[in-house]
């Protein structure tokens, strides 16, 4: 490792934390790791000629530059993400609060269908649908990959999908 | 069932890989773009729609389904996790760090590590020691280089600590240790501050306010810091040390907007507030975690507040409108 990134890697190290503090202004809570580790792998492309006078000085220089990064694809990311709700919960297609109830013989009949879902189709099923939770992380808590639990709530909404069309 | 291209099996199942890539968290600018010319036009759009409301309906399932759905535990996880990388007291450099989250939000940190729940657990660590999470706990598990020691990362904890020799039980919160001297101790994070309180036995408290020195606390004392501040708490009876671990919500002189806000981290669902609510009194009450809809249905009764359910477990709480 050249020797400027060693030591920047060094002083990020010593500075963690007054990085991270430097960092909340820019990026999510959530993603201050994330970043930190962007901040490291930056890090380890920095040559060793020119010399670096002020290391600190360059090594907060360097974290702007990744956290402006970082933050920019975070405000993308959570456009994409305010724009699919709005399809999915919003009412752009259907009318938010339009009749959904559904009668109380379809819903028994759509429960057993559900009910007799084969595992792990109907545990990924009911996390994603009705805890919300992301497929990444659902593949993570069972240890499968994500297409996988993305080939279940396929198999999950067409045979729940049918059972509703009434077929 | 109208039109022939509304039944068309093909289109359906274009409709519904649509929406399970919409719903996956992992959809791309570039999907949106395409999904959005799909669906312009008009036949994509009908089946598209009517598809959109199947999928709203399933929320309904909820219920009925809940009971047939065996998650694995918390303790079960946190095994499998920690067989991964080996048994405590590995010589390993690797920190063993597990992050289990018990909690509500619906949309949880996509990164973590984590595992959603709206009730208490109870978790047995590596050790032997025994933890009760609130809801809403998050918990790192750091058992290396010879450490016993957790990391909780939100919520509270109450800890029954198993005595053996080696190293001391620790838990760590916003640059504090919370040291085991022979106890059950409780420790919960309050926005930036942390409350350490005994209920049985000694602890020693270390802050990063206070370097170099420590405080000892023993059975129904209390202190409360955060990176600046270091302050002893009045003196609480030892049963009311951690209540919220037996299942009981002990809420005193609370507004019944905290109120609600209280019993929604133990519903699976989100519970919104319309509007304003607030009474003048501040109210005591005493509610049942484990039963949170009927909690919920208290306090509507006690401070005239409608509950109107919506699909997918949402519950919005306003006032009673005067009659």
């Amino acid at each position: 490792m050249p020797s400027n990134a060693a030591a920047l890697s060094r002083l990020m190290f010593a500075e963690e934390r007054s990085l991270k503090r430097f960092f909340a202004r820019l990026v999510d809570r959530d993603s201050l790791d994330d970043t930190l580790q962007a901040l490291w792998i930056r890090l380890q492309r920095v040559e060793d000629d020119p010399p670096i006078e002020d290391k600190s000085a360059f090594l907060f220089y360097l974290a702007r530059n990744v956290a402006l990064d970082q933050g920019r694809a975070e405000a993308r990311r959570k456009r994409l993400q305010a724009e699919i709700e709005n399809v999915v919960w919003g009412d752009e297609y259907v009318p938010a609060l339009d009749e959904v109830a559904i009668a109380k013989d379809e819903l028994a009949r759509v429960l057993a269908k559900a009910e007799a879902l084969p595992e792990p189709t109907r545990t990924i099923f009911y996390l994603n649908r009705m805890d919300n939770i992301r497929q990444r992380e659902i593949a993570k808590r069972l240890g499968v990959s994500r297409t996988t639990v993305e080939k279940h709530m396929r198999r999950a909404l067409a045979a729940l999908g049918d059972a509703l069309d009434g077929r | 069932m109208g039109r022939s291209t509304e039944t068309d099996p093909a289109l359906t199942d274009t409709a519904r890989r649509w929406l399970v890539r919409l719903t996956s968290g992992e959809m791309t600018e570039r999907e949106m773009v395409q999904f959005r010319q799909w669906v312009e036009e008009p036949s994509h759009e009908r089946i598209f729609q009517r598809e959109l409301t199947n999928w709203r309906k399933l929320g309904q399932l909820r219920e009925g389904l809940a009971s047939s759905i065996r998650l694995p535990s918390a303790a079960q996880i946190l095994r499998r996790r920690l067989g991964r990388w080996g048994r405590i007291g590995a010589t390993a450099a690797v920190a063993v760090c597990s992050i289990m989250i018990f909690g509500p939000s619906l949309l949880l940190r996509a990164e973590a590590d984590h595992l959603a729940g709206a009730e208490l657990r109870r978790v047995t660590l590596p050790d032997g020691s025994h933890a009760v999470l609130d809801a809403g706990t998050a918990l790192a598990v750091r058992f290396s280089d010879g450490k016993r020691r957790v990391e909780l990362l939100r919520g509270r904890a109450w800890f029954d600590v198993a005595h053996n020799p080696g190293p001391r039980f620790e838990v760590s919160a916003a640059g504090g240790i919370i040291q085991d001297i022979g106890t059950a101790f409780e420790v919960a994070r309050k926005g930036d501050d942390v409350e350490a309180a005994v209920s049985e036995g000694t602890v020693r408290v270390f802050a990063s306010s206070r370097p170099g020195a420590s405080q000892v606390l023993r059975a129904g004392q209390r202190v409360r810091f955060n990176d600046t501040a270091f302050a002893r708490e009045a003196d609480i009876p030892v049963r009311r040390v951690a209540a919220w671990r037996t299942g009981n919500i002990v809420l005193e002189g609370v507004t019944i907007r905290q109120a609600v806000a209280e019993v929604s981290r133990y519903r699976s669902g989100p519970t919104w507030v319309w509007g304003d609510i607030s009474t003048a009194q501040p109210i005591t009450v005493v509610l049942r975690s484990d039963r949170p809809e009927a909690a919920l249905q208290a306090l509507a009764v006690s401070a005239n507040l409608s509950l109107l359910k919506m699909p997918g477990g949402i519950t919005i709480v306003r006032q009673k409108s005067a009659q």
